[in-house]
């Protein structure tokens, strides 16, 4: 009788454990607040911590980038009343003599070329029309010029026409945004033989791209030289691409840097610093100020978001952002070491737009602190130091400015250990 | 392989798959007091409309500790049930399933007269989650969050005891029930990135001690009569972590009676009440006073290749001890159901496989929640008759 049961059995068990470990269990889901817990409902409080409470120190550096950190050069037409900009591009060295299967070439001519850049989507512009312009430079330049002087590396000279002596007319190119679906974002310039001759004898020392209207600023890209060969020996066009030896863009006046403001990013990648003391204590209800609740930890709640909020300052003398800023937060490693301090860790990337910086009637921007203020009350730390910059550095032409009084804010919710009733 | 092998093997079985402290959602009347009350019950009884003593001997059962009379030798049964629910809650529907093992138990005769059981059943369980969406106003954003409460656990009891046949047919029983499991809360409010959130979380374990006793008699096949009361002692909640606050409850005195008899050659009839005193024991949980009316009838005449397949009717009808919202907490809601079920018997009566199905309903127009529910038991039982 028993290895009858005992057969029976295992099937049996088989079956019940089987039916078991088929079934997936679904937690009875409630939906309202009526439903709660007592005391289960949670307590969300904003709370702002004044300048003066929290700001230990905070000042900006100046960056140490220049035109040439950028793979983009800027054109600029007296852009806010005030800032020009002109591209400048040297080329060579051009052939002087062609090896063909016929032979050599050294009695070749030029029948043209095309002069290209392109203005990406990821570049700023004024508008979404532009007028550019193409000039044979009439001075040579290096990489060192600037608006006054043509650079280092050919004599210091100053210009005779600041901002590139003029040469040539090349050509004008109208640039439309609405047009880069339909034909690209290039911008190309048709170059007739004889500046191509001029550039390759060096009469013509450059070209340079400046824009037509006036209150217009663009970002362009480094501009490629192709040219037309035709060969004396054989019946043909050849297209060479000719290096470029020297691309840079001079702009007026020098970017302002105002003292009592926060500056961030920029053509020089300027830098703030800000050293922030931590609340201890926080209110323990939404409106202190109406209820007597006093205070809690601030390590005891559960910070949903700590913020930097700042005032943006219209950016002056044409150099505002014409995009979104990438500000990136970075934790400031040994802080008391001042502009030296080590830079550590990514804490947050916020974009800001562009308009901020036009006028001063937009509100605060906020930074999100909350893994930098987190991962300092976890180490038992009173203090958050933080460096605020563009990154990649120089990749900004327009600066960001902010008033120099921070606010600091924090959202948490206050801790609430569940009981059993 | 002896069933007395089987016996632990069938308990490692039923740890391993969730034995009662992981027991899941069962009712939306979970959430309140000490959760919702799971009487330990094979598929026999639960076929039967939930009567679960006063079975002719031998028929081990939780609710009688002197049902351990008469074991013709050592046994055990493992019950499984299944749920599904749909509830009407104000308007929302809410749908629920879960599984669980509510009984596990096996029993020994030591001499003529003496037996004693052990096992594992459950008492309440502790599942559920509640949400609440919201919008806060952060700055100038609309902030979409979740407040969210979650329990998980359970409160389960080993039980052991001894019964004793006082004279022919009559027994005695007691047993002393070790409270266990645990339970895990989770709170707190949800945020989207890139806010932070940090529910809180607690969790406590289960202990304590109850008592039971019964009294038994059954004069043979044509009808038994039982009765148990409980004790229900003291259950503990110990915090796990530190500064969690321990907590502790008085489990209300239960009273059980049941009675079955032969109608004819093959067919049993059965009935059984309870009582527990819920509203004075537990006062700050809002609990009432519960009381349940069981009644069935087993028609045992049908044989599949010599085979016998009881097969079984059945309906109940009980009072729950907590409501499911503190706004419904005036009215106590109830339950109903009516259950069918057959069973298998085997190798010459000694392995009994059952299965049953209820379906019912739990809430009632003033308890705020209407909850239908169709529960699948399943269960076998070795060497028990």
């Amino acid at each position: 009788m028993r290895s009858n049961q005992t057969r029976r059995l295992g099937p049996a068990l088989a079956l019940l454990l089987f039916t078991a470990t088929g079934c997936r269990d679904e937690l009875p889901t409630l939906p309202g607040g009526d439903l709660f817990p007592d005391g289960a409902l949670p307590t969300t409080i904003q709370h702002s911590v004044r300048t003066a409470d929290f700001l230990i120190a905070g000042f900006s550096l100046p960056g140490t980038t220049g035109p040439m950190d950028a793979q983009w050069l800027v054109v600029a037409n007296r852009f806010d009343g005030v800032l020009d900009a002109n591209a400048l591009a040297r080329f060579g060295p051009f052939p002087d003599t062609l090896f063909l299967t016929v032979g050599q070439d050294t009695a070749f001519t030029y029948a043209g070329g095309r002069l290209v850049t392109t203005i990406a989507d990821t570049l700023a512009t004024s508008s979404d029309q532009l007028m550019f312009t193409l000039w044979a430079l009439a001075q040579p330049f290096d990489t060192t010029a600037t608006w006054a002087q043509r650079g280092t590396g050919v004599g210091g000279g100053a210009w005779t026409t600041p901002g590139g002596t003029r040469g040539e007319l090349i050509g004008e190119e109208l640039w439309q945004r609405a047009d880069t679906a339909a034909v690209g974002d290039s911008l190309i310039w048709n170059l007739p033989p004889s500046i191509v001759e001029g550039l390759a004898s060096e009469r013509i020392h450059g070209l340079m791209v400046t824009l037509e209207d006036p209150n217009t600023r663009a970002e362009i890209t480094r501009m490629s030289l192709r040219v037309d060969i035709r060969p004396s020996l054989q019946d043909t066009v050849l297209v060479r691409t000719i290096p470029s030896t020297a691309q840079t863009y001079v702009f007026s006046p020098v970017p302002p840097r105002p003292v009592n403001l926060f500056r961030v990013g920029g053509l020089t990648s300027e830098r703030t610093y800000v050293r922030i003391a931590l609340p201890e204590q926080l209110p323990n209800c939404p409106d202190p100020a109406a209820q007597a609740c006093g205070t809690i930890p601030t390590r005891d709640v559960v910070l949903n978001r700590v913020e930097l909020l700042l005032d943006p300052v219209p950016v002056t003398q044409g150099f505002r952002p014409l995009g979104a800023s990438r500000v990136v937060i970075r934790r400031l490693l040994e802080p008391e070491l001042g502009e030296r301090a080590p830079l550590g860790p990514i804490v947050a990337v916020e974009t800001i737009s562009a308009d901020a910086f036009v006028a001063p009637a937009g509100g605060p921007v906020s930074l999100a602190i909350s893994g930098a203020v987190a991962d300092a009350l976890a180490r038992n730390r009173a203090e958050v130091a933080l460096a605020l910059q563009v990154e990649p550095i120089g990749t900004e032409f327009g600066f960001t400015w902010y008033q120099p009084n921070p606010r600091l804010r924090f959202t948490y919710t206050l801790p609430q250990r569940p009981r059993l009733p | 392989m002896r069933p007395r092998v089987l016996l632990p093997l069938a308990l490692a079985a039923s740890v391993w798959a969730g034995a009662p402290s992981t027991v899941a959602g069962q009712s939306l009347f979970a959430t309140q007091g000490l959760g919702y009350p799971l009487e330990p019950r094979d598929a026999r009884s639960q076929g039967m409309g939930g009567v679960n003593l006063g079975f002719p001997s031998p028929e081990l059962t939780w609710a009688n500790p002197a049902s351990a009379i008469n074991l013709l030798a050592p046994n055990f049964v493992i019950g499984y049930q299944h749920d599904r629910y749909d509830a009407d809650a104000g308007g929302l529907t809410i749908e629920g399933r879960s599984a669980r093992f509510p009984l596990l138990m096996g029993g020994a005769p030591a001499g003529e007269r003496l037996g004693f059981f052990a096992g594992f059943g459950t008492l309440f369980e502790q599942n559920w989650l509640v949400e609440n969406p919201d919008t806060l106003l952060i700055g100038a954003d609309s902030v979409p969050i979740v407040d969210r409460a979650t329990s998980t656990g359970g409160v389960g009891r080993f039980r052991l005891g001894g019964a004793y046949e006082i004279v022919e047919g009559v027994g005695v029983g007691f047993g002393v029930d070790l409270y266990t499991g645990s339970v895990e809360r989770i709170q707190g409010r949800v945020f989207p990135p890139p806010f932070g959130s940090q529910p809180q979380s607690a969790s406590w374990r289960y202990g304590g001690r109850g008592y039971t006793a019964g009294v038994h008699w059954s004069p043979g096949p044509e009808g038994a009569v039982g009765a148990a009361v409980t004790f229900g002692g003291t259950l503990r909640a110990s915090g796990v972590e530190e500064n969690v606050e321990d907590a502790e409850y008085d489990l209300p005195l239960g009273l059980q009676a049941g009675a079955s008899g032969r109608v004819g050659a093959n067919m049993l009839v059965a009935l059984s009440g309870s009582w527990s005193r819920w509203s004075e024991d537990q006062e700050a949980l809002g609990g009432f006073d519960t009381w349940s009316i069981h009644g069935g009838a087993e028609w045992d005449g049908l044989t599949v290749r010599d085979r016998p397949v009881p097969l079984r009717v059945g309906a109940r009808t009980a009072r729950l001890p907590f409501g499911w919202s503190p706004l419904a907490a005036a009215e106590a809601p109830s339950e109903r159901a009516l259950s069918l079920g057959a069973g298998l018997v085997m190798a010459g009566g000694a392995v009994r496989s059952d299965l049953s199905f209820d379906f019912g309903n739990r809430g009632g127009a003033d308890a705020g929640l209407d909850e239908s529910f169709v529960r699948f038991g399943l269960s076998v039982r070795v060497l028990g008759r």
